[in-house]
């Protein structure tokens, strides 16, 4: 068998290894010489270690009361309660009023046949041009139908 | 809250050994394990529950240890404030009293890297390597290597010490 790292030596001599795997690193350490050497030295520092760590520090003879740290007070915020009808007022009646206003209906237009044969000749213009460059006929009719005068712009 | 005042009892002198190894004063330990256990209360106050409780309290011990002590360098180191002349120490007998106790260890560790010293404190707290995983968050597998690593640093350190004790 191989010689024992001093990680191996470490586990050995904390136990913190399998028992059987303790037992064949035992066997090794007491047939080896220098393994033993390793081990005797290494447990002797690990132990010296701990027991002057623990030494150098000096425990209160009595434990102290814990104080309850003081949690700051929770803030109260005083809400106003608003009645649902109020939140339903608020909401229903805007919308009513918008509503009545864009959807009201448009009961006096009925227009005449004159309306809107200007309409259709007021939409003929074409409305990209500039004014001057639309050319407008004014024809005057008489009742007979027959046209007695006629202007151009 | 009866959890947490059996928890205060069984573990006030633990934490305070634990973090008294970091070289701080008594005073600073003292406040240190009052923070310790007013962070666990206020844990158990919000309704969280501590799986291991041992564990967590070494856990955020050292948190806090390696806190104070890096603030601690930032603000002393430069002008190397004497504490006598600030009067951290009652008098000169309480210092030289403080001095010798964790003069040769805490000096000893204080070559050590962060990590290899908490694992040091650990191991001397007799925590199992399960633990010290936990605590330090260095794999298991790793710790009696980083273990033995930081012994081996500590030996020619603790030479005077550690031959008397040999040859006793």
């Amino acid at each position: 068998m191989k010689c024992l790292t001093s990680k191996q030596i470490q586990r050995q001599i904390d136990g913190e290894i399998s028992s059987e795997l303790s037992e064949h690193f035992q066997q090794h350490i007491d047939k080896c010489p220098s393994c033993q050497e390793q081990y005797n030295d290494q447990k002797l520092l690990a132990h010296s270690i701990k027991d002057l760590m623990n030494a150098s520090v000096k425990l209160p003879e009595e434990i102290p009361e814990f104080g309850i740290p003081k949690t700051p007070d929770k803030i109260k915020v005083n809400y106003i309660r608003i009645p649902f009808w109020l939140k339903a007022a608020a909401v229903l009646i805007p919308v009513f009023f918008v509503w009545k206003m864009s959807f009201k209906p448009c009961e006096d237009f009925k227009p005449s046949a004159e309306n809107i044969r200007m309409y259709e000749m007021g939409n003929s213009i074409d409305a990209n041009t500039a004014f001057q460059e639309n050319m407008i006929t004014t024809k005057v009719i008489n009742k007979d139908g027959k046209v007695i005068k006629c202007e151009t712009n | 809250m009866e959890q947490f005042n059996e928890l205060y009892k069984l573990h006030y002198t633990t934490i305070y050994r634990m973090v008294s190894k970091y070289s701080v004063s008594r005073f600073e330990a003292e406040d240190i394990v009052q923070e310790v256990f007013i962070k666990l209360y206020l844990q158990y106050d919000s309704g969280a529950t501590v799986q291991f409780p041992k564990t967590w309290l070494y856990k955020v011990a050292s948190n806090i240890c390696i806190n104070t002590i890096s603030r601690r360098k930032e603000t002393l180191h430069i002008d190397k404030v004497n504490e006598l002349d600030l009067g951290v120490f009652d008098s000169l007998e309480m210092k030289i009293e403080e001095d010798e106790h964790g003069k040769i260890i805490l000096n000893a560790l204080s070559i050590l890297k962060e990590q290899e010293k908490l694992i040091v404190i650990l191991y001397s707290e007799g925590l199992s390597y399960k633990e010290i995983a936990d605590v330090s968050g260095v794999r298991f597998s790793s710790v009696s290597k980083c273990l033995s690593r930081a012994l081996e640093k500590l030996k020619p350190l603790l030479k005077n010490r550690y031959y008397e004790m040999l040859n006793q």
